[in-house]
């Protein structure tokens, strides 16, 4: 399902861009020297940075931000500081996913690629990310409601002064001391009528709002004055904003849904459109940032090892052999992996296609005849003990298959979780021979680490039997034994 | 808000008392040592309205005193934020004033009073309005809503307005 974006959605996004966020995103700190180099302040020159970035978001969807840096011609590290910002403030939603790790990065402790990421701080910063961001627009519109509602809560009720808790401040600047009026019969001095500081005896001054600031009733009202101004002002210019929330509101709002979801989702379409013969021309243009998902969300490829050596035996490419009771009129038998059968499939093929009703019958009870002959011949007569009465039962193949599959239920079936063949070690072999035989071990054998040395030691004496842990990560078709290889039962 | 709860008190009393009279005694004991007080918890006790049981005593040692466990019924005086409360005027300031209901102390900030009340202190220290119709000013009865309570263990103190409709003066100071 693709989620179309209405234009209404765009242009808030673009309005609140520009009435929030036309400054530096994310604002400058002020105690933060100013740059520089010319390089440093040209990669520091974050002012209207997020309205660029907003607009070119509006025209995707989930994006990489590689490639968006790469658009809009910004350093990479500039870009997702504002990115940053932007998802703090709930405008957008990122994700990160690991990067498959190269030879160089690879230390073993990482996790794997492809891996989703909750919180790009928590982990090492030696693994790469690829970070992906839409525009979260159902949270978007709630935050643009609430922030709204807020500011005007904020300017009522500042210009209404109800607040019923008056602050006091102590001028002094060492003291600083905050008073409310609940504790009035203890400040009012009954000398002067004021207000005095408990500490340090100064006169207290009445806080004006929230802030710092401190005045009498003269300049309270004058502080009132203003800010009905500047709520008439802000309810000027917001207008457009509030207009386009009211509108946007009871619209269905779009929503890209989980990054994994999103490229599942394109990835079906395309293969939908790619069928449909519709070709994908707007889908050409993402079919990069594409590539990256898929390279990192790839499945994992589960191989389901039946009956472990007795099936490697086979030849791999041989066809499997159709069990007898499921064998029905008119069907062809194939066999397993003889060069004879294929001929004989290729033959009655070319007769089918020319020849008449009679001519195919003919020649399929022959093919038939034959491959029967050979196959009990292969076999030796193993296919005598089927049940004659399983003929009919066609129910369920797929399990009886199983079952029957020769050594299946002995061994217990192996899955194996598909590995990217670990690079080999040179330097290690020698050292394994080393530890098989304690009693001559070089204490420090060519570079082996001191953490790894202990290890080596136990796992010594029982070295025939079992794979020290280092090894799984291996080639585990060296293995005799199945059983140390990493193992899930199959449910 | 008045209210009437029962409550108990430990009341210890010297041995001279003992005789006769001594339930009237612990009672007197009672109400004098009670009333007037107050407790966090529940307010204000303004008076004991009845005993309801005394203990028997237990004599202490060393002293000869006996202490009874008292269980009485009494009206209390606890005020919550949003009450409406009649008060009068005890002292005017710059900062506001501060009134009495009773034994509960108000005080009402200067920016909870209306504007158009302007402080004078030509005569007393008193807000008067912009007519000139209207003082507060010692003794002045208002009404006002309570709008912060600070409880502690033995003393509530309030924060009242006036700034709002149907609330301010409403009586002078009796001469």
């Amino acid at each position: 399902m693709s989620v179309t974006v209405p234009a209404s959605f765009k242009t808030l996004v673009k309005l609140v861009a520009k009435a929030f966020y036309s400054g530096d995103v994310p604002p400058r700190d002020p105690n933060e020297p100013p740059p520089t180099t010319a390089k440093a302040k040209q990669q520091a020159e974050y002012k209207g940075l997020a309205i660029v970035v907003l607009n070119a978001l509006l025209n995707r969807e989930w994006t990489s931000e590689d490639d968006l840096a790469r658009d809009l011609k910004l350093h990479p590290k500039q870009l997702r500081k504002t990115l940053r910002y932007l998802e703090q403030d709930h405008i957008l939603q990122r994700e990160h996913i690991k990067k498959a790790r190269t030879r160089k990065q690879d230390d073993g402790t990482d996790g794997t690629a492809g891996e989703v990421v909750e919180d790009e701080d928590d982990i090492n910063p030696r693994v790469q990310l690829n970070s992906f961001c839409s525009i979260d627009y159902p949270a978007l519109l709630d935050m643009v409601q609430l922030r709204l509602h807020l500011m005007h809560k904020y300017l009522k009720d500042s210009v209404q002064d109800q607040d019923p808790i008056q602050e006091y401040l102590c001028p002094t600047p060492d003291c600083g001391s905050r008073y409310t009026t609940l504790q009035a019969p203890f400040l009012i001095d009954l000398t002067d009528g004021l207000f005095h500081c408990e500490r340090c005896g100064a006169v207290l001054q009445a806080a004006l709002g929230r802030g710092g600031e401190v005045g009498d009733e003269a300049s309270r009202r004058q502080r009132r004055a203003d800010l009905k101004n500047l709520q008439a002002r802000m309810d000027a210019q917001l207008k457009p904003l509030t207009d386009q929330v009211a509108r946007v509101k009871d619209m269905r709002i779009p929503d890209f849904g989980s990054l994994k979801d999103w490229a599942a989702d394109n990835k079906a379409r395309e293969a939908r459109a790619a069928n449909g013969g519709r070709g994908g021309g707007g889908g050409a243009g993402r079919a990069n940032g594409l590539q990256g998902i898929d390279d990192e969300y790839r499945e994992t490829q589960v191989e389901v090892d039946m009956g472990g050596g007795a099936s490697s035996a086979q030849p791999s490419a041989a066809p499997k052999e159709i069990p007898r009771w499921l064998w029905r009129e008119g069907m062809n038998v194939p066999k397993p992996g003889t060069a004879e059968a294929a001929a004989a499939d290729a033959k009655e093929d070319a007769k089918q296609a020319d020849g008449t009703a009679a001519d195919v019958q003919e020649a399929y009870v022959t093919a038939w005849m034959e491959a029967v002959r050979r196959q009990q011949e292969a076999l030796g007569g193993a296919t005598t003990d089927v049940m004659p009465e399983q003929k009919e039962d066609v129910e369920g193949p797929a399990r009886k298959r199983i079952k029957t599959e020769s050594g299946a239920e002995a061994a217990g079936p192996a899955i194996k979780a598909e590995v990217k063949p670990e690079p080999s070690f040179p330097e290690e072999e020698p050292e394994w021979e080393d530890a098989a035989h304690p009693a001559g071990q070089p204490a420090a054998a060519a570079g082996q680490t001191a953490a790894q040395e202990p290890e080596w030691e136990d796992a010594a004496p029982q070295a025939g039997q079992e794979e020290p842990e280092w090894e799984d990560a291996g080639p585990s078709q060296a293995h005799d034994d199945g059983e140390d290889d990493l193992q899930w039962e199959d449910t | 808000m008045f209210f009437v709860l029962e409550l108990d008190k430990e009341i210890e009393l010297p041995p001279r008392f003992f005789g006769p009279r001594l339930r009237e005694t612990l009672e007197q004991k009672l109400h004098s040592e009670v009333e007037g007080t107050c407790s966090g918890a529940y307010g204000f006790i303004i008076c004991v309205v009845s005993t309801e049981s005394v203990s028997k005593g237990i004599i202490r040692e060393g002293t000869g005193s006996a202490s009874f466990n008292v269980k009485y019924k009494c009206v209390v005086f606890r005020p919550f934020r949003g009450e409406v409360l009649d008060a009068v005027v005890t002292q005017v300031n710059k900062v506001g004033f501060f009134a009495e209901a009773g034994p509960l102390q108000i005080f009402v900030s200067s920016h909870l009073i209306p504007e158009d009340f302007e402080l004078t202190t030509a005569d007393e220290p008193s807000f008067v309005s912009a007519d000139g119709e209207v003082r507060i000013q010692l003794g002045s009865e208002v009404r006002l809503r309570v709008v912060g309570t600070r409880i502690d263990a033995s003393d509530i103190f309030c924060v009242g307005t006036i700034k709002e409709d149907y609330l301010g003066v409403i009586g002078d100071p009796q001469a």
